[in-house]
């Protein structure tokens, strides 16, 4: 029987066009031929013996590529012919698929409200079809959450997530600017869908005044299309690129501190996760958070314009991403760079070798160091009113206060000696081992870190925090001292 | 067929490189597809043989196939006038001049594959790639358009 072999493979048929084999059907042929040729048994079949996708088999006109036509006997002056399937596709840049695009439709109105994207070549209609389709899950409606959320529903985001435990306090005016004063002590998922209801009605916004836990996390997030990470602690951080990456949705991320911000793209189409990047979080205390370091107003504004620019580019499919990148940028110096992010093989969640495949299974409080240690001596801690109580009674204590100057210009603790944490060990001589020490801080973290530092330096006398710090106590004896500013 | 060598680039000749855009323009928003012809001996790209899309739809706008029985007259008539397939062209309409998974997994080692990318500019919207083994992954090749025959 005679086997014509296309141009394109004739390479591994030493370069014959037309061979001649004895066989009576396509599979005892293809032995034969394969037998004959090594080379040509690589190229036509995988390891595992299946047809590559690029081969098909044809007898005259007829495609006999499946294997169920092999073993039929083909008649004696039948001509087979091994043809190239030249195919192949674009790649899908969106992360909405196209079945979900075409299910959207646009009103007069719509037309007339994203008119700045549609004319936009690289958005137009489709692009905007796909934001509308698309669902995202905010984590957290503060700092970060607050451009992010305006921006996703301005631009036409069709659902849009938005969970945070919290309630709008004063002190997040200053950078959380989708609040207002008349909003204090609401919820700020409440706070935020009002707002968005008035920018679009249209939008379906799902406000989940909620704290992301273990047992939680994955409810909230399953069947989402993106999570944007605008959380303020490493705790839900790691919680949340965790279950992105156990439930396949990509997370973008942000975090700002003081003058700096960064934002970066995780768990897209199999890349890095955030904890490739930072495989454990720094001690607890160590870096404190957004509440406790502060950060400049428009901080937010910058970086979480960028993670919603981001998630749009994502969702229609354009240009260049933060994927596998992280953005760092320094708002006070005007400097800006990009940093790779490497796919650690051996992350525990998402590396070949994964420990981690619930996160109900893991404990993130001890992850993050959040929890005390079994073997450590638990710290002794002061309620505020115990230690108003006992400085009213004239009981001699020592009180040190670990702040740095320009907190304790804001607000200045009576009586108190002053000695940065840096200079504890060094310092120790200075405290009564007699006497109880109370250690006091902005909000009882770095009490704490005092405390161990001071255990650690061979400091024996008894030491506690005040739990909460100056925060939760400034109602108590400040106010009639006059101590503010 | 010679077997490409990685180390060089692939060049392309102005009048192919034109016919091409012509034919990804024409058959917009669907993808554009065909084969690269070369003179015998030669690793140039002097000439395109464009083929149907035989996906129809709104599915061509991601995805080309091309029938293996026209392929085979293509393969024919090169042969008949002394030329030979190196390869394969397609457009990309939305998608940047980058191999998706579905062109990887129907490439045929050692044949060149050119995509034009309808979504970019410059230098950047025509890419060619190349398997050399059925086993080793592809690699890009560098692509040069030689100077208009006068």
């Amino acid at each position: 029987m005679k086997i014509y072999v296309t141009a394109t493979l004739r390479n591994f048929f030493g370069r014959n066009p037309l061979i001649e084999l004895e066989g009576k059907s396509i599979r005892g042929i293809l032995s034969l031929l394969t037998d004959e040729y090594p080379d040509g048994k690589k190229v036509l079949f995988e390891d595992n013996g299946k047809l590559r996708s690029f081969v098909q088999i044809y007898v005259g006109d007829e495609n006999r590529t499946d294997e169920g036509e092999w073993d039929k006997e083909l008649p004696a002056d039948a001509e087979l012919m091994l043809l190239p399937a030249v195919a192949g596709g674009a790649p899908q840049e969106s992360i909405i698929p196209d079945e979900r695009r075409k299910a959207v439709f646009f009103d007069d109105a719509e037309v007339e409200r994203f008119g700045r994207q549609l004319m936009l070549r690289d958005i137009g209609v489709k692009g905007q079809k796909r934001i509308k389709a698309s669902r995202v899950v905010v984590a957290g409606a503060g700092a970060l959450g607050s451009p992010v959320i305006q921006y996703l529903a301005a631009a036409g985001v069709g659902t849009i997530k938005a969970v945070d435990f919290d309630e709008v306090r004063l002190e997040n005016l200053q950078s959380q600017v989708l609040h207002t004063s008349r909003d204090l002590k609401r919820p700020k998922v409440a706070s935020a869908k009002d707002k968005i209801r008035n920018l679009n009605k249209n939008i379906n916004f799902e406000a989940e005044n909620l704290k992301l836990e273990a047992d939680n996390i994955v409810s909230v997030i399953d069947g989402y299309d993106l999570v944007i990470d605008c959380t303020d602690n490493f705790k839900a951080r790691y919680l949340i690129s965790d279950a992105c990456v156990l439930c396949g949705i990509p997370l973008v991320f942000g975090a700002i501190y003081q003058f700096e911000g960064q934002v970066g793209i995780f768990n897209l189409n199999g890349g890095p996760c955030f904890r490739c990047q930072f495989p454990e979080p720094p001690e607890a205390g160590l870096v404190p958070s957004c509440s406790e370091g502060g950060a400049i107003s428009p901080l937010p504004g910058i970086i979480g314009s960028i993670q919603a620019n981001e998630a749009l580019k994502l969702i229609i499919g354009i240009g260049e991403h933060l994927d596998g990148k992280l953005l760092t940028v320094d708002s006070l110096y005007l400097r800006s760079k990009i940093l790779k992010v490497k796919k650690r093989c051996d992350c525990p969640v998402c590396g070949s070798n994964a420990q981690i495949t619930k996160v109900e299974d893991y404990d993130y409080e001890d992850f993050c160091g959040l929890k005390a240690k079994e073997e450590e001596v638990p710290i002794p801690a002061l309620t505020p009113e115990e230690l108003a109580k006992r400085i009213e009674s004239g009981d001699p204590i020592t009180i040190v206060d670990v702040r740095e100057p320009h907190e304790r210009a804001i607000l200045r603790f009576p009586d108190a000696v002053v000695i940065p944490i840096g200079q504890l060990a060094r310092r120790k001589n200075e405290l009564d081992p007699e006497l109880d020490t109370v250690f006091i801080c902005k909000e009882g973290k770095r009490s704490i870190l005092a405390i161990n530092t001071l255990r650690e330096a061979g400091y024996a006398g008894p030491m506690y925090s005040l739990q909460g710090g100056i925060d939760a106590m400034k109602d108590i004896i400040f106010p009639h001292e006059g101590a503010w500013l | 067929m010679r077997q490409m060598k990685a180390e060089t680039g692939i060049t392309i000749t102005a009048e192919a490189l034109r016919d091409m855009e012509e034919e990804a323009g024409r058959a917009f928003p669907a993808e554009a597809c065909g084969v690269l012809l070369a003179e015998a001996g030669e690793r140039r790209i002097c000439g395109l043989r464009v083929l149907e899309n035989r996906i129809k739809g709104e599915e061509a706008e991601r995805f080309f196939e091309i029938d293996p029985l026209k392929l085979y007259r293509a393969e024919q008539e090169a042969e008949k006038g002394q030329r030979k397939i190196i390869g394969f062209f397609h457009s990309h309409t939305e998608a940047e001049a980058v191999l998706s998974e579905t062109d990887e997994s129907y490439m045929i080692p050692g044949m060149l594959y050119l995509i034009l990318s309808l979504k970019e500019r410059g230098s950047g919207r025509l890419r060619a790639y190349l398997k050399s083994d059925p086993g080793s992954p592809a690699r890009e090749v560098p692509v040069e358009t030689a100077a208009a025959q006068i």
